[in-house]
């Protein structure tokens, strides 16, 4: 959850900085690429301005040479010649300056540039020609005409270059208005370009903002669960424990050690440690346990064993964990709970020497207290039989007793000894009786259940045929509904059915004729059968005493019973997951509903103690 | 009825802590006509003493064991009735002794029990007299009818 979290943190992170860096490259090249321009214009402008400079030199160099030579015409001195071989040396440079800068900057105009050379040369031819004509004394007007081929020669220099001049300034001109665009424009870019930054950079920021926020929240959520978990683990009082089975690592809580008697620091977080606390015996099972559990073949891990306390008492601990790993078979690491069952195993200890007693105790009543019933009532039948033979060999001397004799004899003989022994019978047999239904009683916990298919029609059907008799007799209507077919043991199913219709029958009103309805209900789960009868009820002081063992109502007492029926097929539902209740009206009737799981889930009957309880799984 | 009586010599050997029960089985098998000799013991460790530390040379107990018929209560003093099957069916000399369990138990546990230790009849004694008397006098007609092994395995 939290290296998620982080993992997605960072890939923000990434892209926010990879926007930005693109941002920036991009608009450092828009800005590059201005800069270029300006210096490419910048360039061009210094250009025209060199080639208006130089085009003004040449015209300087022309005028110069212009003048040393009309100083020559009118003076004729050789000297004045001086100033016209200087301008045209500088001519000659500047011109070579010229054409070079053009040849580099401009090779496009050169035809421009061999246009004045051209012009230039003829005028030179001209500026010699002046020079030749007054060397020589030449006649007045050739010199005439030379001057005025002279003055025409350069007027066209000065056109052409005054010409090329202006269309420089003019380019010039534009260039400068294009810079003012630009410029507003480049101001343009840098301005968008920082605010697509700034605002690039802030939704970057608030996004790492917002992320760090719900990072803070996720982190003190997480701090509030894992408080939870401590405060839960710590509050239950379970010790806890995880172990890396490929590192060998080992940790457990302090409730851990303190359920051993140990403190936190009183012995070592070591596996090993732990293992060797756990009782001898029980070493090679846990381990099994563990190992059933690692291989699969047990779905959960859980675990019992007796680990040392520090006072070298051992304690019943119940070990449960789950594996951590890729998949089943491959758990990397186990984290789990240590719970102190000891005072559970105790009460366990407890209820099975209970039991241990109740066996012995349905042992007497099966043997011990039948053995003196067999005596009681062969010797009173043995008794009897004497009586009878005393009886037989008086018979011929009967006559010689005296009347009063006779008559405490008579007495003796045929009333009060056959009237005694009746008594004792009847009290071995109901004594007998008892013992029977306890030793009955505690027999169904020890039944076997068989789970089959059971059509509980054809058992009810079977019930009432035992009835057959008291049902035609007493001219009872029973009125049932058709019953289903459920998943049970079908001899508990004919012992419930048997014992409330008996009932049903048996403690009918004697003057009203009786009326017995059978119905049932489907629940998710169960059915729940009802069998209503109009009989004489059951009163409010009774009716807890219903499923009790050998009580029976007081408005029965003219019925024979044991009072052990209901007690049986509670006993008997409570084995099955089913259940028994009632309602009942003194003198109107009782309805008894029961309830039976469709498919029944029986309890096992209680084995008898073993040594070995461990639980695995 | 009147039934002959059952001559063959072998002794009953009845094991039987309660003396009333004794009596009651010993009359019940006189009218049914038994007239072999009743050895009663009343305690286990007698019964044992009996069979095993006799003092008898292993011929006379040979001898004596051929004539033997037990008749077992299972719920005795000092040694109880599974102990004394258990002793007589583990020993070669005594095993082919007949060993008939006569008790009140009904427990079909017990009664599975002593099959398995190997006794060879187990009956239950009815608290109702008439079917007691029943019972008793039903074994009398079976011991009358009944062979005792002759000659005992070693």
């Amino acid at each position: 959850m939290m290296w998620q979290g982080l993992l997605r943190r960072k890939h923000y992170y990434l892209v926010m900085f990879a926007l930005i860096s693109i941002a920036v490259v991009a608009f450092s090249f828009i800005v590059y690429k201005h800069y270029e321009r300006i210096q490419a214009r910048n360039d061009a402008a210094l250009y025209e301005y060199e080639m208006i400079r130089l085009s003004r030199v040449v015209v300087v160099d022309l005028l110069d040479m212009e003048t040393g030579v009309h100083a020559y015409l009118i003076s004729g001195e050789p000297t004045t010649l001086e100033a016209y071989m200087v301008a045209r040396k500088m001519l000659e440079r500047d011109l070579s300056g010229l054409s070079g800068l053009i040849l580099r900057k401009d090779p496009e105009s050169a035809g421009d540039l061999y246009l004045w050379i051209e012009r230039i040369r003829a005028f030179r031819k001209v500026l010699d020609d002046q020079i030749e004509n007054r060397t020589l004394e030449r006649g007045q007007a050739i010199q005439l005409k030379t001057f005025e081929k002279q003055t025409k020669e350069m007027a066209n220099i000065r056109r052409l270059i005054e010409t090329n001049t202006v269309k420089r300034l003019i380019k010039v001109r534009l260039q400068a208005a294009e810079a003012k665009v630009e410029r507003s424009n480049f101001f343009y870019t840098v301005v968008i370009g920082n605010v697509l930054l700034i605002g690039i950079v802030l939704m970057g920021t608030v996004t790492i903002i917002n992320l760090e926020t719900e990072f803070q929240n996720r982190l003190a959520a997480q701090e509030a669960s894992q408080q939870r978990y401590r405060e839960v683990t710590e509050g239950i009082n379970d010790g806890l424990f995880e172990i890396n089975f490929l590192t060998d690592e080992f940790y457990c809580s302090a409730a851990y050690k303190a359920m051993l008697g140990y403190g936190p620091d009183e012995i070592a977080n070591e596996a090993q440690v732990m293992r060797n606390l756990i009782h001898p015996d029980d070493r090679a099972d846990s381990d099994a346990a563990l190992r059933r559990y690692m291989d699969g073949s047990d779905p959960v891990y859980r675990n019992v064993f007796r680990m040392k306390h520090k006072d070298g008492g051992y304690r019943w601990i119940l070990s449960r964990g789950v594996g951590i790993g890729d998949d089943f078979s491959s758990f990397k690491t186990m984290i789990g709970t240590h719970a102190d069952i000891t005072e559970q195993k105790q009460r366990e200890e407890e209820l099975r020497q209970l039991y241990a007693d109740l066996e012995t105790f349905t042992y007497i009543t099966s043997h011990d207290l039948r053995s003196p019933l067999v005596n009681l009532k062969g010797f009173s039948k043995e008794l009897e039989l004497s009586v009878t033979d005393v009886t037989a060999a008086l018979k011929p001397y009967e006559a010689k007793f005296k009347p009063e004799d006779r008559k405490v004899l008579d007495t003796a003989l045929k009333e009060d000894i056959p009237e005694a022994l009746g008594f004792i019978a009847k009290g071995v047999e109901r004594m007998d009786s008892l013992t029977r239904a306890i030793l009955d009683l505690s027999r169904i916990g020890k039944r076997v259940f068989t789970l089959e298919k059971v059509d509980a029609q054809a058992v009810f059907d079977k019930c009432i045929g035992a009835l057959g008799y008291d049902i035609t007799h007493k001219g009872i209507a029973i009125d049932c509904q058709p019953l289903p077919t459920l998943v049970t043991d079908p001899i508990a199913l004919e012992q419930i059915f048997g014992n409330l219709l008996d009932n049903a029958v048996k403690y009918l009103r004697p003057d009203v004729p009786g009326r017995i309805e059978v119905s049932v209900r489907e629940t998710s789960n169960d059915f729940i059968f009802t069998v209503a009868d109009n009989g004489r009820g059951i009163d409010d002081v009774d009716k807890p005493k219903v499923f009790e063992i050998f009580r029976r109502a007081r408005n029965t007492t003219e019925v024979g019973g044991l009072g052990l029926g209901m007690a049986y097929v509670k006993a008997t539902l409570r084995r099955l997951s089913g259940g028994i209740w009632f309602e009942s009206t003194i003198d109107e009737g009782t309805r008894f509903h029961f309830r039976l799981p469709k498919r029944a889930a029986v309890t096992e009957p209680v084995t008898p103690p073993a040594d070995d309880i461990r639980v695995s799984a | 009825m009147i039934i002959n009586k059952f001559d063959a010599q072998f002794t009953l050997v009845m094991i039987e802590d309660d003396a009333g029960h004794a009596k009651l089985i010993r009359k019940n098998l006189e009218r049914a006509g038994i007239g072999n000799p009743i050895l009663h013991f009343d305690d286990g460790q007698k019964a044992i003493d009996h069979f095993f530390n006799n003092g008898l040379s292993d011929d006379q107990n040979k001898e004596q064991h051929q004539k033997s018929l037990v008749l077992l209560d299972l719920n005795l003093p000092h040694i109880d009735g599974y102990e004394i099957l258990r002793r007589l069916k583990g020993d070669p000399a005594t095993r082919a002794i007949p060993v008939i369990v006569l008790t009140t138990t009904d427990n079909p546990r017990e009664i599975d029990r002593c099959y398995e230790l190997g006794c060879n009849v187990y009956i239950t004694k009815p608290v109702e007299y008439d079917n007691f008397s029943d019972a008793i006098r039903k074994l009398g007609l079976m011991l009358a009818v009944v062979q005792v092994p002759h000659t005992v395995m070693k």
